[in-house]
């Protein structure tokens, strides 16, 4: 992180952008139904803001055995930073237009291997100023490879144990209709993890777009039982707007909880994984 | 090496994106171009240097980097410099009159290199299977992997392996070109590249996929090259 400064909380407002000319900044825009992010990017965003592809530089390819957006491995996410021109002591604010849902992905990414990140409260509908548009760039730089860290990253099993463990909160961060199994847009089955607790990542935004103030987080989450992050696993649909809850809880100062990361789309595609519903 | 992580030096430049920005062959073909080396002792070795080397040389010096030596997966042009389809692509000879380093390759690819490059067997370190190429305290394994060419070679080094033309994301190198062997492809993929495990990260020397780079696993899960389970279905599907 840079030296003259002291690291981001993970929820920023539009301000430090305009007290900090040292920001990188990167439009994540990523729509479920194969819009273009990037058409979008193009087309108006963040003065000066880079783009950053979930699929290309955030995730593998979807595959039945670890999701629909594996996590890259860290090799390749150094190099795919290090492409973007971030480099380890680069300061990142991140948005989308969808509460964070995709730009959530990065900068939960960034904070767990020592960067200084934050996400833009509010996002592009809340930037007060002009948009540019085009491409823009920033020089490729070296990015040291970094491990990601496994006591914040589990995997299907431990999932599902920590849905029959009452001292461990699984949290499902999709929409009630997807968690009650009452519809299912992309996954072959409809349902949750048996044990889980619906969360939705959207219960963190207020009327006005921003995130709920930190008191009013941690009454959110104290209410599933939450009030250490130690104590808590989240899942979503493929690990991307879970990043949301997760930072919402690190913003609400319960520290940082896990990312089952192959989320429904993994869980869902495995035939022996109980479902329930309702 | 077993200190921070950090320490090791590690980019993967596409040609045309990040070096060679204005030249429309590099960005045509797509090539990687690897820097690997130390950051505690300033080392660093080019993977098959092209296009603008003087750019891949201040790359190194902005990392505060040295070039050390080169690295050469096979002699194609668009590796090594040389003449391709009506268009002369620096490589490394152009590199060594800027900086005096070795080139290190396998036996079977030297006289291909020096006849594409014109450089001399001075300039050569001649390298078998197996042999480790140091650079400060990093490790690299050089593996001969013949099949696209009769000299190919991969690096194994810290969890990552460069392969040149050998293995794509999605596929592999042709073989079908001149000092071409489908069969020799099939022993490489299928027996000399069987002992990397799952969790080596691979870095391809073209961009012919939409990621960059993947680990081994998902790449022998999703690529059509491990499908043959015999050398019988592999030639039915890759010889000529």
């Amino acid at each position: 992180m840079s030296a003259d400064h002291t690291a981001l909380d993970p929820i920023v407002g539009p301000e430090v952008l305009r007290t900090r000319s040292d920001i990188v900044v990167a439009d994540v825009r990523w729509y479920l139904d194969r819009r273009p992010g990037r058409a979008a990017y193009q087309e108006g965003h963040i003065p000066g803001a880079i783009y950053v592809d979930l699929d290309e530089h955030l995730a593998f390819l979807p595959m039945k055995s670890q999701g629909r957006h594996p996590m890259p491995t860290p090799a390749s996410f150094a190099t795919s930073l290090g492409s973007l021109g971030i480099g380890p002591d680069d300061t990142v604010v991140a948005y989308d237009d969808q509460h964070g849902m995709s730009a959530g992905r990065l900068v939960w990414m960034l904070r767990i291997t020592g960067h200084d990140a934050a996400l833009l409260d509010g996002g592009l509908q809340g930037w007060p100023f002009e948009l540019a548009t085009g491409e823009e760039r920033r020089r490729s730089v070296f990015h040291p490879i970094r491990p990601w860290p496994d006591q914040l990253l589990v995997d299907a099993d431990t999932a599902g144990a920590a849905g029959g463990d009452p001292h461990v909160v699984l949290v499902d961060a999709r929409a009630p209709e997807r968690y009650r199994g009452d519809t299912e847009p992309v996954d072959p089955k409809a349902g949750h993890i048996p044990g889980a607790v619906n969360l939705p990542f959207g219960g963190n935004i207020g009327p006005d777009g921003r995130f709920l103030d930190p008191a009013a987080l941690r009454a959110r989450f104290a209410s599933a039982g939450i009030t250490s992050a130690d104590d808590a696993i989240v899942y979503c649909g493929s690990g991307v707007s879970a990043c949301n809850n997760l930072l919402a809880m690190e913003q609400a100062g319960l520290g940082r909880a896990r990312l089952y990361g192959g989320s429904w789309s993994q869980w869902s595609n495995d035939p022996d994984r109980p479902v329930a519903t309702g | 090496m077993t200190e921070s992580s950090d320490r090791f030096y590690f980019r993967q430049l596409l040609s045309g994106r990040d070096f060679a920005l204005d030249d429309p062959v590099a960005q045509q073909m797509v090539n990687f171009v690897y820097l690997i080396g130390d950051r505690a002792t300033g080392e660093a070795v080019a993977v098959d240097p092209a296009y603008g080397v003087a750019d891949l040389l201040d790359i190194l010096g902005q990392d505060g980097m040295r070039l050390t030596g080169v690295l050469a997966t096979h002699y194609h042009p668009d590796h090594v410099g040389g003449s391709m389809m009506g268009f002369n692509i620096e490589g490394v000879k152009e590199l060594l009159d800027l900086q005096g380093v070795k080139i290190h390759v396998q036996a079977e690819e030297a006289e291909l290199v020096k006849k594409v490059t014109e450089v001399s067997d001075s300039d050569l370190e001649i390298h078998s299977s197996g042999d480790r190429v140091m650079v400060g305290d990093v490790a690299i394994e050089l593996i001969h992997t013949p099949g696209h060419t009769p000299g190919s070679q991969c690096f194994l080094v810290e969890g990552t392996l460069v392969a040149g033309d050998t293995l794509f994301l999605e596929g592999c190198g042709r073989t079908d070109l001149p000092g071409s062997d489908p069969s020799a492809m099939y022993h490489t993929l299928h027996h000399t590249l069987s002992r990397i495990p799952d969790d080596t990260v691979l870095f391809p020397g073209h961009r012919y996929s939409f990621h960059s780079s993947a680990s081994m696993g998902q790449t022998r899960e999703m690529n059509y090259v491990f499908k043959p389970a015999s050398e019988e279905q592999w030639m039915m599907m890759f010889g000529q």
